[in-house]
Order: C-alpha cells, then sequence, then structure tokens
C-alpha cells in the first residue's frame, strides 16, 4: 500500500469517526435484547402479570451526553418502559401487561425507572440504569429490589448505533437480574402450592 | 488529591463547551443598573448527570506514537473507565433513592428567592445542556435573561473528596446587534457567570479506593448523603455572596496572597475555622471544608 493510500485510508477512517456522532441522536423507543447465540433459555412457570410501570425521572427528554453528543430519552417513554420490561421475554418470563392486579396466586409486579443515563469518561462511554420491579401475589407484596446494569465501553465516534447498543446492553443486566428473581418467585410459588 | 485538578478542568471544559463555545473569560459580577432587568429573569437548574461519578484520568502516555499510541491510550482508558465504574457502583446502590436532582432545584429556588432584586419568577428544571435545549430555553423565555444553574458533582479519583460544582451563568434572551442568536451563550456575552466548587473531605481516608468507597456507602450511604446536602448548600451560599460581588471586590480578590488548600491552588479570599475559600487560576471560587465528613 502506497503512503498516499494509507494517508487516505486514514483520513478516510477520521472523517468516518468525525461525522459518526454529529448532532444529537433520540434513543429508541424499541428495547433490544442481546442475541444469545445457542443459549438455552428457561421457561418461567408462571406468568408476571405487569400492572404498572412508572418513569421516575426528574427530566426524562435527555438521557445525557456521550463524547459532546447529546443523548435524548425515547420519544414515548411509556412505550419505551414496557418494550424493555417486556424483554423479560428473552430471558424465559411470560410477560403480561395488564391495568390492574388480580387477587389470584398469579405473580404481578409494578416497574419503575429509577434512572437510565449515559456519560462518557476520557475515550470510553458509559451507560447506567436502576430498574425497581416490586413484586405482589393475592394482593401483597412479597419482594422490591432494584436491578441494576452498567456498562462502559470504548468510544469509537459517539455513532447512534453504538450508543442505543450500549444502552440495551445496560438494560440486558438489569434484565438478567430481574429475571432470576422472577423465576425463583415463580418457583416458590409452585412449591408451596404442592 | 491530584487526580482532582484535571478533573475539575474536564468538567469546567465541558461547561465551557456545551455551553460557550469558546474559552474567553466570564463576566464575574453584575453592574448595579444590571441587577435587577425591567422582565424579571428566569431560572433553569441544569444537572446533566444521572448519579454520582468519579473522576477517570485520560491516558496521554500514547500521545508521542500516532495511531498505535492511541490505541493504547484507549484501550488504558477503558480499562480505568470499567475499574471507577466497578468501585463507585456500592456507593451509586446506596445512593439510589437520594435525588440530587430535587435536591439541587429546592436549594437554588431558595437561594433565588432571598436574592429577591435578583428577580427571578420562574425556576425549572432540565438534565439537557445541548445547545438546541439552551437556546429554545432562551426563545421561549418571557424575561430578558435566563439564569442557569449547571451542577455536577463526583468523587476524587482516589475516592478521598466529594466535590459539588455549581455554575451560575445569566445568559440575554436577546443576543447582540450583529450576532446570531447561538451566540447568546457565549461566555463572553453572559451578563455574569462564576464556577462555585465545594470540596468536602472524607475522614480517615486512605490509598484504598474501596475502602474509601465503602466509608461513603456505609449506613445507607449516610456520609455521603451529608456530604452532598453540605455541597449543595455550599455552592448555594458561596452564588449567594458571589453574585452581591461589585467590580471592585471582584478586582480585590486578584490581591489575596497565593495558597495551598486540600491540593487546591489560588489566590485567598478568606481562611476560617470551617475551611478556606480560594480563587483558582480560571477564576472558580472554590471552598475546601476544613473538617473531613465521616
Amino acid at each position: 500500500m502506497s503512503s498516499v493510500t494509507r494517508i487516505s485510508t486514514l483520513a478516510g477512517v477520521y472523517l468516518m469517526l468525525a461525522l459518526a456522532g454529529c448532532g444529537p441522536m433520540t434513543a429508541s423507543t424499541a428495547y433490544t435484547p442481546r442475541v444469545a447465540m445457542g443459549k438455552s433459555v428457561a421457561h418461567a412457570s408462571c406468568t408476571l402479570r405487569v400492572v404498572d410501570v412508572i418513569d421516575d425521572r426528574m427530566d426524562p427528554t435527555v438521557l445525557g451526553n456521550v463524547g459532546g453528543r447529546t443523548v435524548k430519552g425515547p420519544s414515548d417513554p411509556q412505550a419505551w418502559l414496557h418494550s424493555v420490561i417486556g424483554g423479560l421475554r428473552s430471558n424465559g418470563i411470560a410477560v403480561e401487561f395488564a391495568e390492574a392486579e388480580t387477587t389470584s396466586a398469579d405473580l404481578s409486579a409494578k416497574g419503575e425507572l429509577k434512572t437510565a443515563w449515559v456519560s462518557s469518561a476520557a475515550t470510553a462511554k458509559i451507560a447506567s440504569v436502576v430498574l425497581n420491579l416490586q413484586y405482589f401475589r393475592s394482593g401483597s407484596m412479597i419482594k422490591s429490589a432494584d436491578y441494576r446494569g452498567s456498562i462502559s465501553t470504548p468510544n469509537w465516534g459517539s455513532g447512534q448505533q453504538e450508543i442505543q447498543s450500549m444502552i440495551d446492553r445496560a438494560f440486558d443486566q438489569a434484565l438478567s437480574q430481574a429475571a432470576a428473581d422472577t423465576l425463583a418467585l415463580c418457583s416458590s410459588a409452585v412449591t408451596s402450592s404442592t | 488529591m491530584k487526580a482532582m485538578e484535571p478533573a475539575r478542568r474536564a468538567a469546567l471544559g465541558f461547561v465551557f463547551v456545551v455551553m460557550a463555545g469558546c474559552a474567553s473569560q466570564p463576566r464575574h459580577f453584575l453592574d448595579p443598573a444590571d441587577r435587577s432587568p425591567v422582565g424579571g429573569r428566569e431560572a433553569v437548574v441544569l444537572v446533566p448527570q444521572g448519579e454520582i461519578k468519579t473522576v477517570v484520568v485520560a491516558s496521554q502516555a500514547g500521545a508521542a506514537f500516532g495511531l498505535v499510541g492511541a490505541i493504547i491510550d484507549v484501550s488504558v482508558n477503558q480499562h480505568r473507565a470499567n475499574a471507577a465504574e466497578k468501585s463507585i457502583t456500592p456507593l451509586r446502590t446506596a445512593l439510589t433513592d437520594y435525588h440530587f436532582d430535587q435536591q439541587a432545584l429546592a436549594a437554588t429556588e431558595v437561594t433565588v428567592s432571598r436574592l429577591d432584586w435578583l428577580a427571578v419568577r420562574k425556576t425549572s428544571f432540565s438534565k439537557d445542556i445541548s445547545k438546541e435545549n439552551t437556546n429554545s430555553i432562551l426563545d421561549k423565555s418571557a424575561s430578558p435573561e435566563v439564569l442557569f444553574v449547571s451542577y455536577s458533582y463526583e468523587l476524587s479519583a482516589d475516592f478521598a473528596m466529594m466535590q459539588v460544582d455549581a455554575r451560575f451563568s445569566i445568559f440575554p434572551k436577546a443576543a447582540s446587534k450583529g450576532q446570531s442568536s447561538d451566540s447568546r451563550m457565549k461566555l463572553e456575552n453572559a451578563a455574569y457567570s462564576e464556577n462555585y466548587t465545594y470540596l468536602i473531605p472524607l475522614a480517615g481516608a486512605g490509598e484504598d479506593v474501596a475502602e474509601n468507597c465503602r466509608h461513603w456507602s456505609d449506613n445507607n450511604a449516610e456520609i455521603a448523603r451529608r456530604a452532598l446536602v453540605q455541597g449543595i448548600g455550599g455552592v448555594n451560599a458561596l452564588a449567594e455572596r458571589g453574585l452581591a460581588q461589585s467590580g471592585d471586590d471582584v478586582k480585590k480578590l486578584q490581591l489575596g496572597a497565593k495558597v495551598d488548600a486540600g491540593g487546591r491552588k489560588g489566590k485567598l479570599i478568606e481562611k476560617t475555622d470551617a475551611g478556606t475559600l480560594l480563587l483558582d487560576d480560571l477564576g472558580n471560587w472554590v471552598f475546601v471544608v476544613e473538617s473531613p465528613v465521616g
């Protein structure tokens, strides 16, 4: 490769990186779970009935700033949170959204987004989320837990796709913990009813 | 402690770039004639971060080695960022139900209400520090000027010090003649801008970051909560004093003796039992608390 070609290639790479993060971006309303190739997903022995989804953030319009690029929150926060919590399905939980909890022995839950923000430090980009789930059975709360997802990856160009993927991966972590608790609560119900 | 200096500079630089787009020296006082504009002011509290953060000192070791050096720096920075995120997670978890945003908004509301001559008629909150948002706030404001109060809070790289910052800036709704509307947010066009820093050391802090973090986090982050309350109150008290400064007062600040307090260098404004107040090289008011918390 000639030096001119090398310089052109490098210039192209730099230009791509420079252009990647221009202007504000808006995070997607649809959460996309990580595709786990060949990973078997445990199937829930009961359904999680989600009766309320709350956004506790003071300003849901913005998630933060990565490398000087403003990352706006999804245009429909409720739809986004439904998509995120619905992501429990990827972890083997049968999720239903309903208007109100029932008095039956089915497991129901209220979800609350406490934190979701992105930032950058030096050449790294960071996403941090905290999702709270309150679990109910037969009208009584049986557990409340915060599920945290935190991820730090190199910031290549503040690109939309890499930032979106980082946010989704942070939720992957939170949902994985939530799924483990949900499965345990489901299992305990099956055990106690037999 | 030395790690605080680049962190503060980075944070300040961020605010400068995002809110101003230039690095010129802002005005540190309001002329008597400009104190109470007809039509009053609007105040907007900005807290861009979602949780407490810590300083990540950027690697520059590869700066002299071109692309290979840059890749090395990225790798080192990533390692440091990962370690910092891992270290601060216990404290974030303990502070999950601590609402810095609400505390900052409430404290600012109290401050502006005490400075009745500021004539703040409405105070709102935003996490969006983008130029688009700040321009939009100016466009929509019913007042001729808007006071932006931008907060940040963080632990030093060694977790030995809590730092709360608040930059109070007043920008005009109308652009100067012949200038674009974007120019309104340039610091050189601010009617007033000053950064207030409050530093609270951790009692018994050592070199072990994890151990220091444990101290901040213990008992539902009781010490960190106290430090944050102290810091928010502290920067507001400094602002209340700073906003009332005259041009002569500001000139006198330049005459202070050079001091070093808690690793921060600057010109001494005053030293009391509570701590040391200094004016650093960038013109920021920095208060270093004398008694460590904890």
